[in-house]
């Protein structure tokens, strides 16, 4: 608990990130440009996959996994948030939802571009795996929208952390909705019980890209966290000088 | 020409869509992140002045 109280110190936030934000982003657009040049490039296609059609895999399935990785860490910091108020916490969820419903939107397009070639649809309403991702989708716009609609910054942060952990639930479902229904989308192939079920040619470039994407997500959303730092001690400022005026 | 282009399938305009996709939206979200922290910075310094001239 002490641990987590000196991170939630704002004044310690603003210098880590001010030198560990800028080395994300270029770390992230490093993997990110090896991994695209990889897919583009270098692998070779599969023919039991589709052929090269199976290139869309290294940005489609490094979104789905930050949509579900970026969906999981706002509702911890929801939940941290909720039981010790730290204020730097609800900054980290709030930064986080725009970003990951960015991510969850590129899943959602790139898997129905995907689909068309794939299986001869964009879109299947009854597909457990689809419509769970786009039911995490409304959640990131739901909390972004709840939170927007509360007349108090306490107010908000109370109504989107309760959402935030509520919606935590889809999570898993997104995840094992390809083994307990029937669906178009394949089986889990990197993340299983018995290990990847990937070649190593196919497998490394992805968990590149994968790192490249997460690193990005997490140089984004320091800064957008250091943005609303700023804005709330602006508020605050402002706030004083009006009740000195 | 386009010769630096790698050289795809059938599926080619597929691929160059989800890719495409990629770079608006991820471009989209930096240039607005970072759009953003810039104005939220700006806002904090000009209201740092007016601070320090009422005081």
């Amino acid at each position: 608990m002490g641990m987590l109280s000196a991170f939630a110190n704002p004044h310690r936030f603003l210098a880590l990130s001010n030198w560990l934000a800028p080395l994300f982003y270029a770390l992230g657009a490093v993997l990110i440009g090896w991994g695209l040049w990889q897919g583009l490039y270098i692998v070779p296609k599969d023919e039991y996959q589709g052929g090269d059609i199976m290139r869309v895999m290294f940005i489609h399935v490094p979104a789905a996994w930050l949509a579900m990785a970026s969906y999981s860490a706002m509702a911890v910091a929801s939940f941290t948030w909720f039981i010790w108020r730290h204020e730097l916490a609800d900054i980290a969820a709030k930064a986080i939802a725009p970003l990951g419903a960015t991510w969850t939107a590129l899943c959602l397009a790139t898997g129905s571009v995907w689909g068309k070639p794939t299986w001869g649809t964009w879109w299947q309403w009854d597909d457990a795996r689809m419509m769970s991702v786009l039911f995490l989708l409304f959640l990131f716009l739901g909390y972004m929208a709840l939170r927007a609609a509360m007349d108090s910054r306490q107010k908000a942060a109370r109504a989107g952390a309760i959402l935030a952990m509520v919606g935590g639930l889809n999570v898993p479902l997104i995840k094992f909705s390809v083994d307990m229904f029937t669906s178009l989308h394949q089986d889990s192939s990197v993340i299983t019980s018995e290990g990847p079920k990937m070649a190593a040619v196919y497998l490394w470039p992805l968990l590149m890209s994968g790192l490249g994407h997460s690193l990005l997500f997490g140089a984004l959303v320091m800064t957008l966290m250091r943005a609303e730092i700023w804005t709330r001690r602006a508020a605050r400022q402002r706030a004083r000088l009006l009740a000195g005026a | 020409m386009m010769d630096f282009l790698p050289h795809l399938d059938k599926n080619a305009a597929y691929i160059w869509a989800c890719y495409g996709l990629g770079l608006v939206l991820i471009g989209g979200a930096v240039i607005g992140v970072v759009l953003k922290a810039r104005a939220a910075k700006s806002a904090l310094e000009r209201m740092n002045v007016s601070d320090e001239d009422a005081s």
